[in-house]
């Protein structure tokens, strides 16, 4: 009788779905990296979608031209818009907007009148606002500074008091609600040679994260919607080796643990998503497909995702995350 | 007995006519390296000169292929004016007083162990590696076939052995013999040794067989024509079929032996793992590892011309925290194995970087004044050797020409410079008294 209840209810159990199977996938998130994978020379933008559990697949990718490399993609909240920063062989890094629905490249006037280099460009959550790295532009300082452009307006934006004349701001990155950007400085008087810095737009006025920063060099910050958690790459001592990815919170004025995320290797150009629940980065750990392969990780569970054909024997880089549809 | 001439006669061993020819021609197994390996036979039988000093140290160069920038790694100018100064700073090492890039935060734990040459100069702004990998233009001899020749083998492991992509330099005037094993790509778990593989068509059983077959062919010519010449002939088969067969040697270019600790600790990437090999090479025998920064894909090598891809963030992003982490591990492992002190580590490329960043904002080719890194091998860890001027532009003192680093090199690795054999390839300069 016993062996018969226990049958019975393992029959029961098995007809149950488990918790996996039966809850529809949470999110939908897009994914834009730069990869190697179609042309070994250069570099070109594609997008993934993935279901925030384990599954995705490449979705498309932004045309391009010969001998051109596209990298440093941006996106909307909404993974409409892309910016990107792209480099004819030979001439200097421009940079462009990408409109997924049309399909087509957005005129950007002004942005690219400048004979020397610009980078990194970064995108506020509605798309109306760009900002990225320009190096010697006319009408800036002849260093890296980071210039601001209203993309509804076509016209660039003022930032008062933003850059320095004598030191080098790079690696501008937008929060969502387009009020905070961070940018890495060079300045005298940080904590370390290079130290990240947040940018608020409304009060016009830059701050200073000295808790944050640490004596060694500081990069790539990337924000979360409301501005309050950075992450960010440094290989300040006391990390897993190389350079880690970071987490810091704002208000709670310390670092949140990223249990599984770093390793031995290099962890770099972390992105988070606007809810902040998920990061995107680089690394060069030796379980990866190719030398540089971007990782998603979920900070609810604490563990990497699996991306089924995220990743190429070639390299891939410069994640970038939205959340399309769920707890946005 | 041998008999000749009878198609299906065998010798006293049983063997055919044909496998008699086969044995003959030799090319079947990868013997044609013979002829490398009784040229080092010959040069092995002559005394080895060291000038008195008694060193015998071996050396890993590890060629930045592309010309890093002095600026940016070794010779750091913060305080230049704005058209000059990089976006990197410099950061103190465990030296007092000795800075560096401070994209380089674990090296700068190991300054202890190294020597900087600030004052590197020559005329040569193409990408060429001949005046750094030679000492001369003109010269296509480089120093590890220099090595080979004068110092020959040691433990059966080949004694030049480059990894990476081929560069424009080699046996040169020494010839095929003294030109490297190439390992193409270390990264895998078991290296190709092309030069050193049975050809497809011969299994390991029929190469035991062929292997018998010509030593009773070599004891038929000995008994028959019994000279020095045989004699060598006989090792330098020997040698070849060591390599084809030695244990050592296939466990040291077996990189799978590496726990995946180790592995990752210099580095998931091909420089890591080259890095890792040379160390693996070395410790087995090997005198001069040659690593070549790769070029896999493009843009992927020291040649920063441009801001991003191009340029200063891929400096930032792959090659200064590769650089970082693969030498730091290197020389930690070669210290911790005790093998630092018997082994140079040199690092630097063709040429330094324009002091003037361009309007990509990155740095251009430039041979006037550029920095080179030496580790272990017993150079007084911290010196610093010459220097540059404000800009980085011009050397401001104690100059160093690529034949007076060729001395100083050779000098290093226990090398008599004044030997009539390496004359031809130090001519009249002379070390770099400072680092010994």
């Amino acid at each position: 009788m016993k062996r018969c209840l226990l049958l019975l209810g393992l029959a029961l159990l098995g007809a149950l779905p488990t918790a996996a199977q039966q809850a529809p996938p949470p999110h939908k998130l897009l994914i834009a990296f730069s990869s190697y994978r179609d042309r070994p020379r250069h570099p070109q933008i594609y997008f993934y979608e993935h279901d925030g559990i384990g599954q995705g697949k490449v979705v498309g990718s932004i045309p391009t031209v010969n001998n051109r490399s596209d990298y440093h993609p941006a996106l909307s909240l909404d993974g409409r818009y892309c910016a990107f920063a792209s480099e004819l062989e030979n001439q200097t890094s421009r940079i462009f907007l990408w409109d997924n629905q049309d399909k087509r490249l957005v005129d950007l006037p002004n942005v690219n009148d400048s004979p020397n280099g610009q980078l990194h460009p970064t995108l506020s959550g509605d798309g109306r606002l760009l900002a990225f790295a320009a190096w010697g532009r006319s009408g800036y300082s002849a260093r890296w500074d980071v210039v601001l452009y209203d993309v509804g307006k076509k016209k660039l934006a003022p930032a008062a008091s933003l850059n320095t004349p004598a030191f080098d701001e790079r690696m501008p990155c937008f929060s969502a609600d387009g009020r905070h950007l961070a940018f890495t400085s060079n300045v005298k008087g940080g904590v370390g040679l290079t130290d990240i810095y947040l940018y608020d737009l409304r009060a016009q006025r830059t701050l200073a994260l000295p808790e944050m920063n640490s004596p060694g060099a500081d990069l790539t910050p990337s924000l979360s919607g409301d501005g309050n958690l950075v992450a960010f790459a440094s290989a300040r001592p006391g990390g897993k080796g190389g350079r880690d990815v970071y987490l810091y919170d704002r208000a709670a004025k310390r670092f949140l643990d990223l249990p599984n995320l770093n390793s031995v290797a290099n962890e770099q150009t972390p992105a988070l998503s606007a809810d902040g629940r998920y990061l995107v980065f680089v690394s060069e750990r030796s379980a990866g497909a190719g030398e540089r392969d971007v990782y998603l990780y979920d900070r609810q569970t604490g563990r990497l995702l699996p991306t089924p054909g995220l990743n190429s024997k070639r390299d891939d880089m410069d994640p970038c995350v939205v959340v399309l549809t769920g707890a946005q | 007995m041998l008999r000749i001439g009878d198609a299906t006669v065998r010798n006293c061993q049983g063997f055919t006519r044909r496998e008699m020819l086969q044995v003959a021609g030799l090319g079947v197994t990868g013997l044609t390296l013979a002829d490398w390996f009784r040229t080092q036979e010959a040069r092995a039988s002559r005394p080895a000169n060291y000038g008195g000093s008694g060193r015998d140290v071996s050396c890993i160069f590890l060629w930045l292929d592309g010309g890093p920038s002095h600026l940016e790694t070794f010779d750091p100018k913060p305080e230049t004016p704005d058209n000059i100064r990089g976006p990197y700073g410099a950061i103190r090492t465990n030296v007092p007083g000795l800075m560096i890039g401070e994209l380089l935060p674990a090296l700068s734990r190991h300054m202890d162990k190294c020597a900087i040459i600030r004052s590197m100069s020559h005329t040569t702004d193409a990408h060429s590696p001949i005046p750094m990998l030679t000492g001369f233009n003109g010269e296509t001899t480089s120093y590890g076939a220099v090595v080979s020749k004068l110092k020959g083998f040691r433990q059966s492991m080949p004694p030049y052995v480059h990894v990476g992509s081929r560069l424009g330099v080699g046996g040169g005037r020494l010839g095929a013999p003294h030109y490297p094993v190439e390992i193409a790509d270390p990264s895998g778990s078991r290296v190709q040794l092309p030069q050193f593989a049975l050809t497809a068509d011969v299994r390991a059983d029929r190469f035991q067989h062929r292997r018998e077959l010509l030593r009773a062919v070599d004891r038929v010519r000995a008994r028959l024509h019994a000279s020095e010449a045989v004699e060598r002939m006989e090792m330098s088969y020997q040698r070849a079929v060591n390599i084809l067969t030695s244990t050592r040697v296939r466990d040291a270019f077996d990189m799978g032996r590496e726990p995946e600790s180790m592995r990752d600790r210099y580095g998931a990437n091909l420089f890591g793992q080259s890095c890792l090999l040379a160390r693996r090479l070395i410790e087995a025998g090997t005198r001069f590892v040659q690593v070549k920064w790769y070029d896999g894909i493009a843009f992927d090598a020291w040649d920063v011309h441009g801001a991003d891809l191009g340029g200063m963030v891929r400096m930032e992003q792959q090659l200064c925290p590769r650089l970082d982490q693969g030498l730091s591990a290197l020389l930690d492992d070669l210290q911790q194995r005790g093998l630092l002190r018997s082994t140079l580590v040199v690092v630097g490329g063709e040429f330094g970087r324009t002091p003037t960043i361009n309007r990509f904002g990155a740095r251009d080719h430039f041979p006037y004044c550029f920095s080179y890194l030496l580790a272990g091998g017993g150079v007084p860890g911290g010196a610093i050797i010459g220097a540059s001027d404000r800009t980085g532009a011009r050397p401001a003192h104690r100059p160093v020409s690529p034949p007076e680093f060729a001395a100083t090199l050779y000098r290093l690795l226990g090398i008599d410079i004044t030997d009539n054999r390496v004359r031809p390839f130090v001519r009249d300069a002379l070390p770099v008294a400072e680092l010994f």
